[in-house]
């Protein structure tokens, strides 16, 4: 208590301002509280099992800790503002200089953001915690043992088709034909069931020219024969269109087109490269980014099962399910009884299959069912699921589970988990939110320490009715007038109603009562900001229906195009400082004004 | 010998003739004229050695008389300006479609001055301070100030121009806080601003109270705390608004003779208006007296030498109208007036206040009470 009333007298005697607003102690205490957070983000994920389901960084929002946040938040804040409000230099006229007022300014900013930012330290306790128990190098180990492993893991059927195979080279550059109608029967091809495949090289077209709807015109030769393509890509201008061209013969690799452990080739996981991406804003998908099938994997899996080693193979099981054990992954497997459905060392062909969920239903899982279901009706879709099914290999995969499963889905989530946590960048992504919560606040406080609790009310008030007033005039003029551009009416109704609120306390400085100006003041205040705001949309929305009668839309300059969100966020924020620095000297003036 | 140690020889004096009471305070005026930090950090250590031993007079007067002559040996600095601080020509205030109008008032005041302003309630005596106080805009006229800094801009010049409404806001925190935090805005230096609180504390009779908080003070100890907190801002006018209301009547005479002397520090005097509703005690302790009713100000016109004044007192007595008539008739009485407890008594210029006396004493006239307010606004009030 001693040592808080000397360093209180200390402040006292030296910065007023800082006494005042009370700043050290709240940072003390924010301090300490965002330690708290961090270490709270540094257990709560100890358990692997937490890392199971999607999406941890939302588990502060499900968990409740938000919940802890705000109470704690609005806590600090209310007694925060108790012991401030106990004094106010500038409303007693004592001496404050126009830097000491924008001081106070940046001390309730400062107070409030270090008050309301507890997510931070949490998150950054969660990814040091990650970051820590996950260490980059023991991740690229996991995960090359896992991918190995995985192949072995005979969860679906798919990835053992012959349409899987990558390696050797020529099957990355060749198509794979699955669809019987494009299948040429006369030329080497391979049946199994009631599926079959067949491969071909291709040849492509590019296209640069585009239709008015911007989209890339179809080769006109192709168009003309009614010739398919098998894929396309586009890279820059130009559109690649693939076309079959010839069947080539791979019999050289290929024996057969049973379900083989030697085409598998995707990786269960690939991790993120560098710190910048975050796999949370992958465009394709924001949770699972599907890896590519990949030539490598293949190659390294057909070099393991050529060499036909027993033990390799049972020390690459052995430590995928030792890495699962470590990451708390449902499964039933064992070493022994995995390699038993795994080795079949003459083609290596894949007989038995791994469920990959605990209480797995297969039947509420029948897509193919499912498909059919919805195409045909009742008892079409009975005879016909009896004749796809019979001979389909899903059929097989149906009829030769074993009592086995390993959660895969757990696994992947795991992985993305930890991958994503560590390279996720939480504060460019977040601060923002807590950036502008905080200026709005110190900007609503420090009008009311400028002016007054009645003042505050009345430009409350004032703004409502103003809102009411442009709502109804706008509606007025889109019913009397026109309503095609009642956006821009409006925009600059507001703009010169904003010009107007914000010249009367600079430039007529005695007009009105002080209540009025007080009021004009306070909305200048809070509505600097969004009248810059209003002035970039303006000019943006000049520049999108300039840009609309110009045919190609992607050269035009658009203002809050060229400015991506982050950037506008940051001028506007860098304005409402300035602008709240400079306008100090009209509250000065104000304050100082009789009634 | 200069006027400062002119009050040193005073104040020594009143402790020779063991005057402590009022002696201690004026001490305390001396020795914040020195503005020297050693005269303030022994000020302040006697007083707390006072406050802990009520009973040793004789050793206080000792230790006192000591502490006085190193203050009559330090030079303070005399402030000798005649200028005026505030000069108000001809300023009006209308209310509400000109149903009440205040003025026009023209007063000029300078550093050290102590103007009264009296008027009974509704006369536009709270009106006038504020508008002084640059807190109401007037209507018309003129006000201008002249401060040490010049041309200040608005906002500095209502540092130093402090109007204390009759209700003085609530407080919050710490009243020592409260008193160290103006100093530091005022940018006195760190080191003597605790010393500058304590004196101020020790001279406003606040020592034993300054750790109390502000609920648990009395009305007059409000008020003492808010001149305090005022007094540190060294302000250059200062306004009060009935700072004697909800005191008893020592209190109000103590305040009234605190406030005169300090307004008459030697080196920083305060321009002071302060209304009140005791006239007695007002007029005691001010320069002048500005009467206000209706909202006008009618400044008495100076007697002409020739002219003997109209003698005028004021009696209560149990005695009959007819009584008194026959008592004075022979004083040539002009006027009596009964207000239903008070006689007022007119005489004509040849009588004196000591005939009356006499006459009233031959005749064995039961008095409770009289006075002579030929030349109090009093006599404003009963007219």
């Amino acid at each position: 208590m001693n040592f808080i009333n000397k360093i209180n007298k200390y402040l006292i005697e030296r910065f007023p301002t800082i006494w005042n607003t009370k700043i050290v102690w709240i940072l003390l205490i924010s301090l300490l509280v965002h330690i708290i957070f961090f270490l709270i983000g540094y257990v709560s994920h100890t358990n692997p099992q937490t890392l199971h389901y999607g999406y941890i960084v939302g588990d502060y929002f499900k968990s409740g800790m938000i919940l802890v946040h705000i109470i704690i938040s609005l806590l600090m804040i209310t007694g925060w503002l108790v012991a401030m409000f106990k004094n106010n230099a500038f409303k007693n006229f004592y001496p404050v200089s126009r830097t000491q007022l924008f001081g106070q300014f940046l001390c309730y900013f400062i107070i409030i953001f270090c008050s309301v930012s507890f997510y931070f330290p949490y998150i950054a306790g969660l990814k040091m915690f990650i970051s820590n128990k996950y260490p980059d190098d023991l991740m690229i180990k996991n995960v090359a043992v896992i991918n190995k492993a995985n192949a072995f893991l005979s969860t679906d059927y798919q990835s053992y088709q012959l349409s899987q195979r990558k390696y050797p080279q020529i099957f990355e550059e060749l198509h794979c034909e699955t669809n019987s109608d494009y299948i040429d029967y006369s030329k080497n091809h391979y049946a199994i069931r009631n599926e079959v495949y067949q491969f071909y090289s291709l040849y492509q077209k590019a296209v640069t020219q585009k239709n008015e709807y911007n989209e890339f015109l179809y080769p006109e030769e192709e168009q003309k024969k009614n010739i398919d393509f098998v894929s396309y890509q586009v890279r820059n201008d130009t559109c690649f269109y693939f076309y079959r061209k010839e069947v080539v013969d791979v019999s050289e690799y290929v024996k057969n087109a049973e379900l083989s452990y030697y085409n598998f080739s995707r990786p269960f996981y690939t991790l993120s490269s560098g710190t910048s991406s975050n796999r949370y804003d992958d465009y394709n998908d924001p949770y699972y980014p599907l890896p590519q099938n990949d030539a490598q994997l293949n190659q390294q899996i057909i070099k393991l099962l050529d060499r036909s080693n027993p033990e390799e193979i049972k020390q690459i099981l052995d430590d995928f399910l030792h890495i699962s054990k470590q990451l708390k992954i449902k499964t039933n497997l064992n070493t022994n009884d995995w390699f038993k459905i795994v080795y079949h060392p003459d083609n290596f062909e894949v007989k038995q299959f791994i469920y990959n969920n605990f209480n797995f239903d297969l039947n509420s899982y029948d897509a193919e069912a499912v498909v059919e279901a919805a195409t045909a009706n009742a008892s079409e879709a009975v005879i016909a699921e009896e004749a796809v099914s019979r001979n389909s290999t899903y059929y097989f995969f149906k009829n030769n589970h074993t009592n086995y499963f390993y959660e895969t889905g757990t696994l992947k989530n795991t992985l993305v988990n930890i991958d994503s946590m560590k390279n996720y960048d939480f504060i460019s992504q977040n601060i923002h939110i807590y950036l502008w919560l905080s200026f709005i606040l110190s900007a609503l406080i420090f009008s009311f320490r400028v002016t007054n609790l009645r003042t505050v009310i009345f430009t409350g008030i004032t703004t409502g009715v103003l809102s009411l007033l442009v709502g109804l005039i706008s509606l007025m003029y889109s019913l009397s007038v026109s309503s095609y551009n009642v956006e821009y009416f409006t925009s600059y109704f507001i703009l010169a109603l904003g010009f107007i609120i914000l010249s009367i306390p600079v430039f007529m400085p005695k007009s009105g009562s002080k209540l009025f100006r007080g009021i004009l003041i306070n909305m200048s205040i809070l509505g600097f900001v969004p009248y810059v705001f209003l002035i970039l949309g303006i000019i943006t929305m000049h520049q999108k229906d300039a840009c609309r009668e110009v045919y190609n839309y992607s050269d035009c300059f658009i203002l809050l195009q060229w400015l991506d969100s982050t950037t506008t966020s940051w001028i506007l924020l860098t304005t409402g400082f300035i602008f709240l620095l400079i306008y100090t000297s009209v509250i000065k003036k104000w304050r100082a004004l009789p009634e | 010998m200069s006027r400062h140690q002119q009050r040193v020889q005073e104040v020594i004096t009143f402790f020779e003739n063991k005057d402590v009471f009022l002696g201690f305070r004026k001490l305390l005026d001396c020795a914040m004229d020195t503005q020297n930090m050693d005269i303030y950090r022994e000020a302040v250590e006697l007083t707390d050695w006072k406050e802990k031993h009520p009973n040793e007079e004789e050793t206080l007067i000792h230790r006192t008389i000591a502490l006085l002559e190193k203050i009559g040996n330090i030079e303070v600095k005399e402030h000798h300006t005649n200028e005026y601080v505030l000069k108000a020509t001809e300023i009006t205030k209308s209310y509400g479609n000109h149903k009440f109008t205040l003025g026009p008032v023209s007063l000029t005041l300078k550093k050290g001055e102590v103007f009264g302003l009296v008027g009974e309630n509704g006369n536009g005596k709270t009106t006038l301070l504020r508008i002084l106080a640059k807190e109401l805009a007037h209507s018309s006229g003129t006000l201008d100030y002249s401060f040490a800094v010049k041309n200040p801009t608005d906002y500095e010049l209502r540092t130093k121009l402090v109007y204390i409404p009759q209700r003085t806001e609530k407080w919050y925190g710490s009243l020592m806080d409260n008193l160290r935090f103006v100093l530091s805005n005022y940018g006195e230096k760190p080191e003597e601003i605790e010393l500058r609180v304590l004196m101020m504390v020790a001279r406003l009779g606040l020592w034993n109270y300054k750790h109390l908080k502000w609920s648990e003070l009395s009305s007059g100890y409000k008020m003492r705390f808010e001149l305090a907190r005022t007094l540190l801002r060294k302000p250059e006018i200062l306004l009060l608004d009935e700072p004697l209301a909800n005191l008893d009547v020592l209190a109000q005479q103590i305040i009234l003779e605190d406030l005169k002397s300090i307004a008459n520090s030697v080196n920083n005097p305060i321009a002071l208006i302060l209304s009140s509703q005791q006239l007695y005690e007002v007029e005691k302790i001010s320069d002048k007296v500005i009467f206000l009713k209706n909202g006008k100000y009618n400044e008495p016109k100076p007697e002409t030498e020739t002219e003997k004044p109209t003698l005028i007192l004021e009696l209560d007595s149990n005695s009959t109208r007819e009584e008194l008539t026959n008592v004075f008739s022979e004083l040539a009485i002009e006027k009596i007036t009964f207000n239903g407890g008070i006689y007022m008594l007119y005489f004509s210029g040849e009588t004196t206040f000591s005939d009356v006396i006499l006459a009233l004493g031959q005749n064995k006239i039961p008095m409770i009470y009289i006075r002579d307010i030929s030349a109090s606004t009093r006599r404003f009030f009963v007219n």
